[in-house]
């Protein structure tokens, strides 16, 4: 963990230098952990590619703020969680998804053609429900429940108290649970997940 | 409900991903350089923009036609340009800064994304310099040094030994055989006596180009002389007389030559705090670091990071090493807000318990009442006098929180 820590602040440190091999450097250790995370709170996006670029460039124009209070990373997915709850906040809540392709979606589990198809409707359905959520309910939400943090975790990324956290955690499950009860594909996509 | 592990993330094609880290590398220089004000930007770019509109009309007016204007592209990576000029002005603009040149003036430009170093060699030049955050403008005509980060000035240099400084707005600091000396606006420092005398001006005499008005235009410096500052500044601060000193214009001057015979008026645009910010910069700082230069001080810094940032264990030494770091970003590196910064991580941290805190204290007053006597600096000032309430710095102090 020290290791780590003293690595980040050198590695920081090349990279206010200019070095653009520390540049590198620090996309590579990062980005597939923002990726991911940028994908489960907004899901399939034809933006994503801008997206991850605007993160990681507001991680580098904020870089001298680090103040390794926080672990790099930790800090890294603050600045993402901060340009997702952006794009929420100027595009409106309506996302132009994408479609998951049969590859992504065999990811989710086994099965033949039926179960890949419900997959890949329910997954849909559950991001354009989430569309119809606040943005800070939905960061909320999705950081807890798909991309698995803690809701500690999960406070400290969007800057909130564990309470209110909570709150909107649970306001998002019940208005998703209110859609699937009027949604069969959702409901049995979301029995699913619980079975 | 959990839908933990159970969407799956689109995985980015590897030529997508190179294309994404080929723009993050040429940005990340750019961003790193650029302040972390996000919101206000969209305002800094069009205040920018507008006064650097202004500023060019205002140029254009004052200087008549300068032969060549060069337009420099923003610096990635720390460039020199030479500039040579024989008989002609010249005019170059460079991240927000108008550098102008008498002809036989030579120097050499050297930028970086937080300095920009002008080395005359001789002549004239006259500086504009927009207000950057974190960027510095500094001089250097022989072993005289003039560091500015926002005003207008000009400095002569005949080559050897003589250097003249003028100041139009703002304040510069000059550096001379170690010894540091604050000239604010209206004012004038020449390496001949290393006295800072007031600007006077006087009436122009005809130029080249009123004598002969079909001849081509060029430019001309204003005509001044210096008087001794003690003589030149009204007593009371606030009865001292808000007026720039004119720049003698191009433009044909009345037939019947103006004698040049005596002092007319004196104009002065004085800084009422003058005194007092040249005492805060007397006071030494406190367990100050010696380094040799920038490129010292930033090696410093990043061997002093990982104790100053590491968990707590190691106590009294992180502390030390966080003043250190605040005292490094302060003098040789100029990042004053950075400075700031790690002072209010010293303080959220280490607080009353850190040994350096009245250092720390005074530091921040340093750093704040040196660019204006305001209501940031006398708060800093009167947090360092309750902490300690005697002493040379901390009269200075009292001085800053009683000044109206």
């Amino acid at each position: 963990m020290a290791t780590a820590y003293v690595e980040d602040v050198l590695l920081v440190d090349r990279c206010l230098t200019g070095e653009p091999a520390a540049t590198r450097e620090l996309f590579r250790k990062h980005r597939a952990r923002v990726h991911a995370c940028l994908f489960r709170v907004l899901g399939g996006n034809r933006d994503m590619d801008d997206l991850l670029q605007e993160a990681f460039l507001q991680v580098f124009q904020s870089l001298r703020g680090w103040r390794a209070e926080a672990s790099l990373a930790t800090w890294i997915d603050r600045v993402a969680v901060r340009c997702a709850y952006r794009y929420l906040t100027q595009r409106g809540r309506r996302i132009a998804t994408d479609p998951l392709t049969d590859e992504e979606v065999i990811a989710g589990g086994e099965g033949g053609g039926a179960h890949r198809q419900l997959a890949r409707d329910g997954v849909k359905r559950l991001y354009a429900a989430l569309d119809e959520l606040a943005p800070a309910a939905r960061l909320a939400f999705t950081l807890h429940e798909i991309d698995g943090r803690s809701l500690a975790e999960v406070a400290e990324l969007v800057g909130s108290s564990v309470t209110a956290t909570k709150l909107r955690v649970w306001r998002a499950r019940k208005r998703i649970e209110q859609v699937a009860a009027e949604d069969p594909v959702l409901s049995e996509f979301l029995a699913k997940e619980a079975a | 409900m959990t839908l933990k592990h159970r969407i799956p993330v689109e995985p980015l094609e590897e030529e997508r991903l190179a294309n994404i880290e080929r723009r993050i590398v040429l940005g990340a220089a750019e961003r790193l350089a650029a302040p972390d004000r996000a919101p206000r930007r969209l305002f800094g770019f069009a205040g920018a923009a507008l006064a650097a509109a202004a500023a060019m009309v205002v140029g254009w007016h004052l200087r008549g036609e300068p032969t060549q204007v060069a337009a420099l592209p923003p610096a990635e990576t720390a460039q020199t340009f030479a500039i040579h000029t024989s008989s002609e002005h010249s005019t170059v603009e460079l991240d927000g800064a108008s550098i102008a040149t008498d002809p036989a003036s030579a120097l050499e430009v050297t930028r970086s994304a937080e300095r920009v170093v002008v080395h005359m060699t001789r002549g004239r030049i006259e500086l504009a310099v927009a207000h950057r955050e974190g960027r510095a403008i500094v001089v250097d005509a022989g072993d005289t040094e003039i560091e500015d980060v926002g005003t207008k000035f000009s400095v002569e240099y005949d080559g050897a030994s003589k250097v003249d400084v003028r100041v139009t707005e703002g304040e510069v600091k000059v550096t001379r055989g170690g010894k540091h000396d604050l000239v604010a606006a209206g004012f004038a420092w020449s390496s001949t006596d290393g006295a800072i005398v007031a600007i006077v001006e006087v009436p122009a005499s005809p130029t080249p180009a009123a004598a002969n008005p079909g001849a081509p235009t060029v430019a001309t410096a204003p005509t001044v002389t210096l008087h001794d500052r003690a003589a030149a500044v009204p007593p009371p601060p606030a009865a001292v007389a808000i007026a720039r000193p004119r720049v003698a214009r191009a433009d044909p001057p009345p037939p019947a030559p103006a004698p040049v015979h005596t002092v007319e008026h004196a104009q002065v645009q004085a800084d009422p705090y003058l005194e007092l910010k040249q005492a805060v910069r007397r006071q030494p700082i406190e367990l100050d670091p010696k380094v040799d230069g920038p490129g010292d001080a930033a090696a410093e810094v990043a061997k002093l990071k990982p104790i100053a940032y590491a968990p707590q264990k190691y106590g009294e030494e992180a502390s030390r090493a966080l003043y250190e770091i605040a005292v490094l970003l302060h003098k040789p590196l100029h990042q004053d807000v950075e400075a700031l910064r790690t002072l209010d991580f010293y303080r959220s941290r280490f607080g009353s318990r850190g040994k350096e805190l009245a250092a720390a204290l005074w530091l921040r007053v340093r750093i704040t009442c040196s660019h204006a006597i305001d209501d940031e600096c006398r708060e800093a000032a009167y947090s360092y006098q309750r902490a300690v309430p005697t002493g040379s710095a901390a009269d200075v102090a009292i001085r800053i929180t009683n000044a109206q």
